[in-house]
């Protein structure tokens, strides 16, 4: 069984994608399918006001197509109504999940480029938006994948797997 | 988990706001409720005693300044939001002095929420005379193990036991690869502040300036390209242990406000003058001879002073040979579950072949080793073959030759295994790729 497929849209760092899928692999276990998605056309989902994407819209327009899990890895800034920005954004027990690198480079906080971070940060972020997808919410444990994250830096304290209880409750509720 | 016992309730009449906001709180696990006025909710109120109120400024009826005092007159405990846009600021600063926690703008700022959410529950459970809330904060992680029975680990082991529970500064010395981190993370696991994180720094991963921006974080605009606020690992690390490692390669202007912070608890971001607040125990780390560095004017003596409370010199696994079998086993068991292959133990000569060498690279290259001997392996048991140095064993150990000669001989035999990839050799070696670097000048080791 496929677990997860992976598809891109306006994506900048198509180099990495193998290492990704191969890093996602080895944490999940599952063959990670990389899927060129339709381009789809993310012009509509653009707000003039914020100057970002609109990332709930872009999960309820791909979620037509979604067959297995899906997480589309995206460079545009990514926002939703409430919130200025938001790093993915998947729902709870849903299909699709997008995931941006526009807040995930170091570059854009004006430090040096650092691409195994990176790779890193978003492998990360795909993990944690399908747990969410899988219906695991965050997690109190600073070192799971599943805990909350609003900034990089926690991003990069916490692991990039599982922790034993989130495992634990993946199994219980997809069994 | 202490999220579930926090109950919110978010006044709003904007709808959106009401269903983001329940649906993210909700995801961290708290308790929420939601209404649309604030007629709703004093009815709310009058049944349940809510511990966060998020209160829009701007409502239809009784605006959320009213809201907020009929609040404070039943519940003056009570810890109020409020949520204004970017008009009604001064409404809200107003609201500050009658005793609001906070105020949140609109569109809300992620890391600020979550942090203003976070900072709220800590001064609910400080304030909370009921006990029950602090004891079923998050189950403690599991503590690391540190394998050996050798003396020396014994020793080490109840050194970690002694000084966990108390406060103190702790070093860490000892060479690269002997399991610095682990020890720190055994400490921290096993003191009253391991239901916080432990935050590390490897100090000579950095450049002074980003190292300042690592550890302080630095403000929108502090330099150029500086877009964003970003927090620092000091605010990271706030009622947690931040692990210092090598933090012999601290420059001397870092070294200034390191001892600052140390001594106030306070500090400001890079580009910033707002004085931060923070609690962490510091744990620091050296393989480096800090003392020489003290003498040679490199490393601060006040500050010297204020990290070396209380040492653990970690041995090199040369002075714990005994330990080899099972520090052996241990990593066969935790690959083979990882690996998922049936690899049970080790021959008697393969096990030999481990004892005998000189392992510069400690732990760390012994288990590198194993794993990767454990992936070319076929059989049930490691032999002496499966160990890419093997063939050059004997060689090494008959003719005679100086330490220095064997390290370049090792290192030259991982290159050649790794087609002279210097980050696979360095990772195989349990050192970083710039002590290679060094090591290929000072050996004068050329690729063919
Ligand atoms: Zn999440
Ligand atoms: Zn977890």
């Amino acid at each position: 069984m496929e677990l997860l497929t992976l598809s891109k849209v306006e994506f900048d760092y198509e180099e990495e994608l193998t290492a990704i899928q191969s890093k996602l692999n080895s944490i999940l276990g599952v063959r990670v399918k990389l899927n060129k998605i339709r381009e789809i056309d993310l012009e509509a989902f653009y707000s003039y006001d914020r100057g970002q994407f609109n990332a709930a819209k872009i999960i309820e327009a791909i979620s037509g197509e979604c067959e297995n899990y899906h997480v589309l890895l995206t460079s545009v800034d990514l926002f939703i109504p409430i919130f200025t920005y938001v790093f993915g954004l998947a729902k709870l027990n849903g299909k699709c999940a997008v995931v941006s690198t526009h807040r995930l480079d170091n570059e854009f906080y004006g430090l040096p480029e650092n691409i195994n971070q990176l790779r890193d940060r978003i492998v990360k972020e795909v993990v944690h938006e399908l747990g969410h997808l899988l219906g695991l919410q965050h997690c109190p444990n600073y070192y799971c994948v599943m805990a909350s994250s609003t900034s990089v830096d926690e991003l990069d304290l916490k692991g990039n797997n599982y922790c034993p209880d989130c495992k634990t409750q993946i199994v219980l509720k997809n069994s | 988990m202490v999220q579930s016992q926090i109950k919110i309730l978010i006044v709003d009449d904007d709808e959106i706001v009401r269903d983001s906001l329940s649906a993210w709180f909700k995801e961290d696990g708290y308790n929420v409720d939601s209404c649309e006025n604030a007629n709703e909710a004093l009815k709310k109120i009058s049944n349940t005693n809510y511990d966060i109120y998020f209160l829009d400024i701007k409502m239809p009826g009784m605006d959320g300044i009213e809201l907020h005092k009929r609040i404070k007159n039943i519940y003056p405990d009570a810890l109020v939001m409020i949520i204004t846009a970017y008009a009604s600021v001064d409404t809200a600063v107003k609201a500050l002095k009658d005793g609001a926690f906070d105020y949140i703008t609109k569109p809300f700022d992620p890391d600020y929420l979550s942090h203003v959410v976070k900072n709220a529950v800590k001064q609910k459970i400080l304030t909370d005379e009921n006990l029950r809330l602090k004891e079923s904060l998050q189950s403690a992680l599991p503590v690391p193990e540190i394998i050996g029975s050798s003396k020396k680990m014994q020793e080490i082991k109840d050194s970690i036991k002694t000084v966990a529970p108390t406060n103190t500064t702790v070093m860490i010395r000892g060479e690269s690869g002997t399991g610095k981190e682990l020890v720190a993370q055994s400490i921290h696991l096993q003191s009253e502040r391991k239901y916080s994180q432990m935050v590390s720094v490897n100090c000579g991963a950095f450049s002074e300036s980003l190292l300042e921006s690592e550890l302080f974080g630095h403000e929108k605009g502090a330099f150029t390209g500086a877009l964003y606020r970003r927090k620092g690992k000091l605010e990271l690390a706030d009622g947690g242990t931040l692990f210092l490692d090598e933090i012999g390669a601290i420059h001397p202007k870092t070294q200034v406000e390191l001892l600052r912070v140390i001594e106030t608890k306070e500090f400001t971001r890079v580009g910033g003058s707002e004085a931060i607040k923070t609690d962490f125990r510091i744990i620091c780390a050296t393989n480096s001879n800090l003392e020489e560095d003290v003498r040679e004017g490199r490393f601060r003596e006040d500050l010297y002073y204020r990290i070396r409370v209380y040492l653990i010199e970690l041995p090199s696994l040369r002075e714990r040979i005994s330990d080899i079998p099972e520090l052996t086993q241990y990593f066969i068991d935790k690959y083979r579950r990882k690996m998922n292959k049936p690899i049970e133990g080790i021959t008697q000569e393969a096990l030999d072949l481990l004892m005998r060498k000189n392992w510069p690279g400690n732990v760390r290259e012994l288990e590198n080793a194993i794993e990767r001997a454990m992936v070319v392996s076929t059989g049930r048991e490691l032999t002496k073959d499966d160990f890419y140095f093997q063939k050059d064993e004997e060689s090494q150990i008959s003719s005679g030759l100086t330490l220095a000669d064997i390290e370049k001989q090792h290192i030259i035999t991982v290159l050649k295994e790794n087609d002279w990839n210097i980050s696979l050799a360095a990772k195989i070696l349990g050192v970083d790729r710039t002590t290679i670097y060094h090591k290929l000048k000072t050996y004068g080791i050329e690729r063919p």
